[in-house]
């Protein structure tokens, strides 16, 4: 009892001298936890999208394995894209700045856990600094993806003439203010915005870009990987480098000199390397009117399974701008087979191995590789040739068109592929970059795109076709805008003609001159019905002639190729076949309508038909119904 | 009748007025290893192997009222060659709400890091660390920040709290901390079968007697819970610390004397409840220490001198002290090439995967010795806490004013308390010393350029017959040059060797901790680290670095055949 008396006295003598007392120590109290202080990054800042789409297709014909599910319905894009893509984007006090973008998926389909997890990136995380000497400016980077883009023959994406149908959007496209300037910029323009990757290539790594150097010189490069050219094993050497020295001679001419290589090794002890490297020469210049870019260059290509050796490559354009008399763009190129890359402007068709076959490094895209037909800015090695391009106004009509012939520089393989014009996305949705697909395994999916393979059958005693393959194309698109009933309206025409055959002519053949012919028509059309909602509406046809040295169809009968001569009784002009008889048709009809500052909502509906009747089996029939609500933040 | 004061800065907490404010880590690697020239040869291993990541450690500080925060750090992380979200992981890595209540009781919940004292809880530096230089910098942060080390504290989940009196006569100061924290949560053995939780408290209790006296009084107990498990054992780890501190002063220098000492019990619990026994204890030890320490530091800095002595029980135990930051089991093998030559021998660790394997570092409490390697810390294997280690300590710091050198030294003299399997008991002789020559001050250059040579030297004796007598000698030197070739790029330099030589029991101890075996082991080999590279420094914690690093070791006379790797670094590390 003392003891407590005692304490209690000790502790009331303290508090009264506690409250007279104004000294105080000035260490800290002694914790076992550590001290932190608020030290925020100086910038953080959110911003991104939320995008649902709802899909519904109902098939009413079906390849004949399929499984008896003739409707899907799908939350979510097909091809792995964000619902919420939460882009962060920070930058300290060093002016380092830093990025990752969260993608944020849930497929809608119950409340299971594992329906409902879907946190991860959309491409990576990225560092970024700028440092500015007396030297220059030099921007440095890391992390990936990033998208690069360096020249035409090195890394460069695919960019054609944008003569595209438009009735269809991509996710990366961004939200216009009002609904109907995405349909007047192409009118005007002739460019849709699909966002940073477009016409770039993804890298991971580091990457310099120094300008402001002495004597105008510039400098970018990264040292990385790209998704191609892969090991099996992710911890084996596999890098893709690549560097441009630029010097601006005047003010509107410059040179530069390029250089890519790329290596990879193939086995788990690192004893053999697939590997190519690529030097270029590169200039630009322009007149008032006139713009002329130039690329030069050598590649070499070796690997365990072949070394090709040297191999030379060339392009040239020549540009006539809008406001001259003749407004043209005369596009040249030769690409030798020697001379592989599958991260520059045009397809590799020569070395199947560097398409990436690796799980989680987009292994599942691989491009038309045997003797692509393609449409015309699209160049492939093993091929040269030239096309000229047009571009002129008559009123509000403008119209836009080429034509190119092309020859491969040595015979190759006994295929011929080509590239759905009409119904691409819709097949590649029904099976997600599939390879070798359908009854005939003709069919390849790759991003938002299909591609069917033709075998030939006239071949030497290696397998390889007897001959070399000569290549046509003819583009042409109409645009015209008027109002109807005060409101704006727009047509679109798209009309492409594209042909494979044994010999040289001056335009694309159709019939059996031909071993594969293509012709696609499309029509757009948006009307804007308020100043918040446009209506669209679609309507393709395709039709894809093969001869008798392409593969024969199972149907006993021949079939009718020009379907316009049988519908009007012309037997003489008619012509009938075995092969290929492809009658591919969409019907489409949609809405663009604005809810609010930043949100659009996109319906789509169209009815698609992909048909042969001489290939049976063939014959798919059906419908897809898209809901789409972007909104951007 | 309470005599709070708030003592607690809480000015930090409301520096800013956002709610929501961010800082965090960023950082880009790569690495690629390549197969060196050795004799033996290895064509089963790939001959180069690399590897990298880029991830961003988010830390978001969630104000949500004054003197509150919540605190969670995301890592997002994507692995170097993986395109469109493979690879991609994002976790959460801390998760923390503290602050303090009426300005005056502050407390934290989650993970907290926590440190006591030297003898009761402290997380010592890894061995061979201690004169790290700049070079090898980038490669410690990483061990650090992955591993959670920081200031020598444990990271630990759990509450802690603390708070402090003043008063103005008799005693200046009352600071009374206290946590409780859980190591280790119970997990399924079997369908069964259940470990039990393992559980870390203590406090703390210290006193400010005056300017110059300061008492403290520390506890902490590593303890398993019984009832959270299906086994009926359980270790009870109890340690007990007290200290006096003097400090005094002169015009020109200050003092400061430490006299600390402190018990610590250990058993284990064999609870019979499920069979109506009574409960017993097994294994039991006790063990005490004793330091005295004193320490002379010159106001301006140019001089610092530690002499102490220590006497450390041979059955001290503290679990929170003597946990090791390196992990020697057996299981925890190499990352990089942990087989080599065509016979595929397991690759001897070197001192280069000490530095750059973040896989070898632990971050448990351990309530036994861990497993050290004689060769790389032999003198104070578990820091000052080493149990069975009696002996007199000096340290020093000296500088020139204008710190144009700057030299440290570390030496201490120490003797088994009792000899282990033998009556002789084993002598220890520790001698670090550094030194680093300013030579842009020296020279009086405008970039910066500086040499420093460190040399670490351990020598332990044991006198005996044949069989028990041992003499093992390591010795490691660094040597680092940098230069400064434009404003914040430094050219560097960097070599590290190491060798040991001699004999030493190595001792295998049984789950309680009882010496089972001794394995007499014979060392005589030699690693080497040459690096260079550059480094952009914008700041401490923002640098980019590139470097070559040539790494490798040889054996004499031993069963090993020598090995060498090459390395190219790559590190962009951002604190943000």
């Amino acid at each position: 009892m003392n003891i407590i008396r005692c304490i209690f006295l000790a502790l009331f003598t303290f508090q009264i001298h506690l409250f007279i007392s104004q000294e105080s120590t000035t260490t800290p109290s002694f914790s076992s936890n550590i001290s932190n202080l608020k030290n925020p990054s100086s910038e953080i800042t959110f911003s991104g999208f939320y995008r649902f789409l709802g899909y519904v297709r109902n098939q009413q014909e079906t390849f004949p394995n399929n499984s008896g599910k003739t409707t899907a319905i799908v939350v979510g894009d097909f091809y792995r894209e964000p619902m919420l893509l939460l882009k962060l984007n920070g930058k300290t006090k060093d002016n380092v700045s830093f990025g990752a973008d969260l993608m944020i998926n849930s497929i809608y389909k119950g409340p299971a856990i594992e329906n409902n997890r879907s946190l991860t990136l959309d491409l990576g995380l990225n560092l970024r600094t700028s440092i500015v000497t007396n030297f220059g400016v030099f921007n440095f980077s890391s992390g990936g993806v990033s998208w690069y883009r360096q020249s035409r023959l090195t890394v460069w994406g695919n960019r054609s003439f944008n003569r595209m149908s438009i009735f269809e959007r991509r996710p990366q496209t961004p939200l216009n203010n009002n609904p109907l300037n995405r349909y007047s910029n192409y009118y005007n323009d002739g460019l849709i915005d699909q966002g940073v990757r477009y016409g770039s290539r993804a890298f991971q790594g580091l990457f310099l870009n120094a300008t402001k150097l002495p004597y105008n010189f510039s400098i970018k490069g990264v040292v990385g990987k790209s998704n191609f050219n892969r090991s099996f094993l992710e911890t084996s050497d596999n890098f893709t480098g690549c560097f441009k020295i630029q010097n601006k001679l005047k003010e509107n001419f410059t040179i530069a000199y390029n250089y890519l290589a790329s290596s990879a090794d193939v086995d788990s002890i690192s004893n053999n390397k697939r590997k190519y490297f690529i030097h270029t020469l590169e200039a630009h210049r322009k007149w008032d009117k006139i713009k002329f870019h130039f690329e030069a260059g050598l590649g070499n290509y070796s690997g365990p399974e072949e070394n090709l050796g040297y191999g030379e490559a060339l392009i040239f354009n020549l540009k006539a701008n809008k406001s001259a008399k003749i407004p043209f763009n005369l596009q040249l190129y030769r690409i030798a087979p020697e001379f592989v890359n599958v991260t520059g402007n045009f397809l590799n068709t020569s070395v199947l191995e560097v398409f990436p076959n690796v799980a989680g490094v987009g292994a599942t895209i691989r491009t038309p590789f045997r003797s692509p037909m393609v449409g015309l800015g699209f160049p492939t090695n093993n091929r040269q040739g030239g096309s000229i391009n047009t571009d002129f106004s008559i009123g509000r009509l403008k119209i836009n068109g080429g034509i190119g012939i092309f020859a491969e520089i040595d015979t190759s393989y006994a295929d011929v592929s080509y590239i759905h014009n009409v119904n691409g996305q819709t097949l590649s949705r029904i099976y997600l970059f599939g390879r070798s697909w359908g009854p005939y395994n003709f069919l390849n999916s790759t991003y938002r795109n299909s591609f069917e393979d033709v075998s030939i059958s006239d071949t030497n005693n290696y397998g390889l076709a007897n001959f070399k393959k000569f290549f046509n194309t003819i583009e042409l698109q109409g645009k015209y805008n008027t109002t109807i009933f005060n409101h704006n309206f727009y047509i679109f025409s798209l009309t492409r003609l594209n042909s494979c055959q044994k010999k040289m002519h001056g335009l694309p053949q159709i019939g059996s001159n031909a071993l594969i012919s293509q012709l696609s028509q499309e029509i757009d059309i948006s009307y804007s019905i308020t100043k918040n909602a446009v209506l669209v509406l679609s309507y393709a046809i395709e039709r894809i002639i093969g001869n008798e040295f392409t593969d024969i169809g199972d149907s006993p009968d021949a079939n009718s190729s020009s379907l316009f001569f049988e519908w009007l009784g012309l037997e003489r002009f008619n012509t009938y076949n075995n092969a290929r008889n492809q009658r591919n048709r969409l019907l489409g009809i949609g809405l663009d309508y604005k809810i609010g500052a930043n949100a659009i909502l996109f319906l789509r509906h169209n009815q698609y038909r992909y048909y042969d009747p001489n290939f049976i089996e063939n014959h798919l029939k059906g419908s897809e119904t898209m809901l789409e609500l972007k909104i951007t933040f | 009748m309470l005599l709070f004061i708030g003592t607690i800065p809480m000015g930090s907490f409301a520096q800013k007025n956002e709610t929501v404010w961010f800082d965090g880590l960023a950082r880009s690697y790569f690495a690629r290893d390549v197969i060196g020239e050795t004799l033996e040869q290895d064509t089963l291993s790939a001959k180069n192997a690399s590897n990298g990541y880029n991830l961003v450690d988010l830390n978001t500080h969630i104000n949500p009222i004054e003197n509150i925060e919540i605190f969670a750090q995301l890592r997002i992380k994507n692995q170097f060659g993986s395109f469109f979200g493979s690879g991609t992981s994002i976790d959460v890595r801390q998760l923390t709400a503290k602050g303090t209540i009426k300005n005056k009781v502050r407390f934290s919940i989650g993970d907290i890091y926590l440190k006591q004292n030297r003898f009761t809880l402290f997380n010592y530096n890894e061995d061979l660390s201690s004169y790290e230089n700049n070079m090898f910098k980038s490669y410690r942060d990483i061990i650090h920040y992955e591993n959670f080390y920081t200031q020598n504290r444990w990271r630990l989940q759990g509450l802690q709290t603390d708070f402090s009196f003043e008063f103005d006569r008799f005693i200046r100061t009352l600071e009374v901390d206290f946590f409780i924290t859980r190591p280790r949560g119970s997990t399924a053995l079997s369908n069964t079968t259940y470990s039990s939780d393992l559980l870390l408290s203590g406090g703390t209790i210290l006193s400010k007697l005056n300017k110059k006296l300061t008492l403290e009084g520390n506890y902490i107990n590593l303890f398993e819970l019984p009832s959270s498990g299906t086994t009926n054992i359980s270790v009870n780890n109890p340690v007990y610390h007290s200290a006096l501190t003097y400090l005094g002063n002169s015009k020109n220098a200050n003092f400061k004397h430490t006299l600390q000492s402190g018990f610590s019990e250990r058993n284990w619990l064999h609870s019979e409840l499920p069979n109506g026994a009574s409960d017993s204890t097994s294994n039991s030890t006790e063990g005490l220490f004793f330091e005295f320490e004193n320490e002379y530091f010159k106001n301006d800095s140019t001089l610092k001198i530690t002499l102490g002595y220590r006497y450390v029980d041979p059955n001290f135990r503290s679990a929170g002290a003597q946990s090791r930051r390196l992990n020697f089991l057996p299981e925890n093998t190499n990352t990089i090439y942990p087989m080599y030559t065509n016979s595929s021998l397991t690759r001897p660790r070197s001192i280069f995967d000490l530095l750059t394997d973040e896989t070898l570092y632990n971050q448990d409490i351990s309530s036994n010795l861990m497993v050290f390697n004689p060769i790389y810390s032999n003198v104070l294997p578990y820091g000052d806490a080493t149990p069975n280690r009696n002996g007199i300590y000096l340290k020093s710091q000296l500088s020139t004013k204008r710190k144009n050198l700057v030299s440290i030294i570390n030496s201490g003299f120490f003797r088994e308390v009792i000899g282990q399997g033998t009556a002789y008991r084993r002598n220890f002789i520790l001698l670090k010393g550094a030194v680093k020559f300013n030579l842009h001050k020296i020279f009086s250059w405008e970039k910066q350029m500086s040499l420093s040579v460190s040399s670490e030297n351990e020598i332990t004796n044991r006198l005996g017959d044949s069989i028990e007598s041992l003499s093992l000698n390591s010795h490691q030197i660094n040597v680092f040059l940098s230069t400064e070739i434009a404003r914040k790029l430094f050219l560097q330099f960097a070599f590290k060797q190491f060798y040991a030589n001699g004999k030493e029991f190595l001792t295998q101890r049984d789950n309680y901790g009882n010496i089972t075996n001794f394995v007499l082991t014979n060392f005589d080999q030699k690693d080497q680290l040459i690096s260079a590279g550059i480094s952009y420094m914008l700041r401490e914690n923002v640098y980019a670095n590139i470097q070559y690093n040539w790494w490798g070791m040889s054996f004499n006379d031993q069963a090993y055949p020598n090995y060498n790797y090459r390395r190219l670094l790559f590190i962009l590390s951002v604190k943000l």
